[in-house]
């Protein structure tokens, strides 16, 4: 019997359900190689973990908490109504249409801006000043 | 009463009859999740979440498959979802452990009766060992293995949870035990 062929058998061997020939069969491999045995022997020790494991017993109470879970008012409500697609649509309508709104309201209100009007009007003499005519500045600083 | 009767009343608005179901499933969905996530407390935490989805999911049971097999992929579905989210913390720890010494229990140290301090380390480190590899395995391979060692279902029926043929479930469960027997080994 080859490594395949022992390996491939272990489960059965380990349950003791193999025909007496393959049976001895494998416990001989098991006898000259070592590979095999070891697999043979984290086998027998994975098992007995799994074993273990499926002795824990589940928490007594779990029946009951299920049961308080299902009976509480979240559970008691319906399930939501499913919105129907036009509801999605419209609401990408209306947000899309209230940004276009602050836009042209943006746009509104600066040419509502007059710069020219907001400045405080020249006083009338002053606006007939013509500066060809005025004197030189040393004229003054000269005197 | 079978399981449809149950349902139906259920259904009908017996809540109470749901208690049914779950004194009746508990225990083998509690060792699933048990399987998964190797801890009692996220088990028991993992099957009440299985019987809260259940019961909201109750009313899409069409009577199709058996009630047991509806439950269980349920109860796959959500152990599998489970150890998708503690990933990066089962991530840190896979690589806490790859940098570590070997540790591979010697087998003469198999656990005793007892419960000694001792024994109940080794057994914690047996414990440890053997999840780090089942958790290295592929969902598929791991499902179809925790299926069959924990729950002992038949082939038939691990084929009709995974939603596969028997053919398959048994490669399935070869190919796992092949993977387990390397992963054992290297750890």
């Amino acid at each position: 019997m080859n490594c395949q062929e022992c390996l491939k058998y272990l489960d059965e061997y380990h349950e003791d359900s193999l025909p007496g020939g393959i049976k001895d069969q494998v416990k001989e491999h098991l006898e000259t190689c070592t590979g095999c045995a070891e697999s043979y022997h984290l086998m027998i020790l994975a098992g007995r973990v799994i074993k273990e494991e499926k002795n824990v017993l589940s928490n007594p109470f779990l029946s009951t908490r299920i049961m308080a879970q299902i009976g509480s008012d979240e559970m008691l409500k319906e399930p939501a109504k499913q919105v129907p697609v036009y509801v999605h649509m419209l609401q990408s309508v209306l947000v899309t249409l209230s940004l276009a709104l602050a836009v042209i309201s943006g746009i509104f209100a600066g040419n509502i801006y007059k710069p020219d009007q907001a400045e405080s009007p020249l006083p009338i003499e002053m606006a007939y000043i013509d500066d060809a005519t005025l004197e030189a500045v040393t004229f003054f600083t000269n005197e | 009463m079978t399981d449809s009767e149950i349902i139906k009343l259920i259904l009908q608005g017996d809540r109470e009859k749901y208690r049914v179901l779950v004194d009746r499933y508990q225990s083998l969905i509690f060792r699933t999740c048990m399987g998964f996530v190797h801890n009692k407390e996220d088990a028991d935490d993992l099957t009440q979440d299985v019987f809260i989805q259940v019961f909201r999911s109750l009313s899409r049971f069409k009577g199709e498959a058996a009630f047991s097999t509806w439950i269980y992929r349920i109860a796959v579905n959500a152990s599998l979802n489970r150890i998708r989210k503690s990933k990066g913390y089962s991530l840190l720890k896979r690589i806490g452990l790859t940098s570590g010494e070997s540790n591979v229990p010697d087998p003469s140290l198999l656990i005793p009766e007892d419960e000694d301090p001792e024994s109940v380390l080794i057994r914690e480190e047996h414990h440890a060992w053997l999840q780090n590899a089942l958790d290295s395995l592929p969902e598929k391979q791991r499902t179809a293995l925790v299926l069959s060692k924990y729950d002992e279902l038949p082939q038939k029926d691990i084929a009709a949870i995974l939603n596969t043929t028997e053919g398959a479930v048994e490669a399935l469960i070869q190919r796992a035990k092949a993977n387990l027997r390397k992963k054992l080994k290297k750890k």
